[in-house]
């Protein structure tokens, strides 16, 4: 199986198949990112949309010095810290999907609330604290990955999840 | 090491991501310290209820979308872009050798450009009436002669000798 660098050549070479792997292998990846960070379905669409757009168009640019992964999450990072910068969104509380079609509706409501004072919590946090936290908890990124795709040192994202954790541990107290 | 630091350093202890000294060091603040032990309770907690937010699955028909675009995209790029960057993202060609290629072109361009206009200044100055007169005298029109006033070929072979008069 050809690895991520490799098929990024091919897409350099204007193959679109290989392209297509790469969505395929990194497409939840993506989507997750977004979603977390802008809690809003058509959004986070649009957001990991145009990073697979970006990759494909500045394929021919891409140089394998650091892992395909490092780059993707580097793209969809500044996407979605510059959009919203740029958008600054009134936060809507989106209704979470269910986890389960077999729960119980009581369940199913505890677990919805619980998602949208999760989402109000993250959206509190100021742009650079919301994204790291993003990549930490729902990406499982590592201290020094986060700030590769953040283009920041170790010691900065030390600072913004030691901060962004005194926030959310303040507005999540009740959980 | 002191609280401030210890407290920065706790993602990475609970990630086991320290150098076993800073893991050391970590471990041993926490042991004197009740504070910065409460605040790694309370991050792993917080792991755990950031945990329980919801994922919502990739939207149906997100990839056939983002190929749509992308097939669009790479056809827009052959049609224009091909055009004006013939050599972009090519494997074979490096940045250096497509400058050079591009200088190269310029070059050709400029020299085509002044070779063209010195051949249509001269062109121009050396064509004098008397060589028009004498390339029409060449196109051998004298079977005309005869046609009758008022027709076209008449009307052509009056406009001829009027030209090669002037």
């Amino acid at each position: 199986m050809a690895s991520d660098e490799e098929l990024m050549q091919k897409v350099a070479e204007g193959k679109l198949d290989a392209f297509g792997d790469l969505v395929r292998r990194h497409e939840a990846s993506a989507w997750r990112i977004a979603y977390h960070y802008v809690s809003d379905r058509a959004e986070a669409e649009d957001l990991a949309q145009e990073a697979f757009l970006k990759i494909f168009n500045t394929a021919s640019r891409y140089r394998p010095s650091a892992r395909f992964t490092t780059y993707l999450y580097r793209v969809i990072a500044n996407l979605c810290v510059d959009h919203h910068r740029k958008k600054s969104p009134r936060y809507i509380a989106e209704i979470p999907p269910r986890e389960s079609q077999d729960d119980a509706p009581d369940k199913q409501l505890l677990s919805g609330e619980r998602s949208i004072t999760i989402q109000g919590a993250l959206h509190e946090l100021p742009d650079r604290q919301r994204m790291a936290t993003v990549l930490r908890y729902y990406e499982d990124l590592s201290l020094s990955d986060i700030a590769e795709a953040m283009d920041t040192s170790y010691k900065a994202v030390e600072r913004l999840l030691a901060r962004a954790r005194k926030s959310l541990e303040t507005s999540l107290s009740d959980f | 090491m002191n609280c401030k630091k210890t407290q920065r350093k706790l993602e990475a202890y609970q990630g086991g991501e320290l150098s076993r000294e800073a893991h050391a060091r970590v471990e041993h603040h926490l042991a004197s310290c009740a504070e910065c032990s409460r605040e790694l309770e309370h991050a792993e907690h917080l792991r755990v209820t950031l945990a329980r937010r919801v994922t919502p699955p990739v939207p149906d028909g997100f990839r056939h979308r983002l190929m749509e675009r992308a097939r669009r995209e790479s056809e827009k790029e052959v049609g224009i872009g091909k055009i004006l960057h013939p050599f972009r993202g090519s494997p074979v060609l490096s940045s250096r050798m497509r400058m050079a290629v591009a200088a190269g072109m310029i070059v050709a361009t400029g020299i085509g450009v002044l070779v063209g206009v010195g051949l249509w200044n001269g062109g121009e100055s050396s064509r004098r009436p008397t060589d028009q007169a004498a390339e029409a005298g060449d196109y051998g029109l004298d079977y005309l002669a005869g046609t009758p006033e008022g027709s076209v070929a008449n009307a052509y072979v009056r406009l001829t000798s009027t030209d090669q008069g002037e």
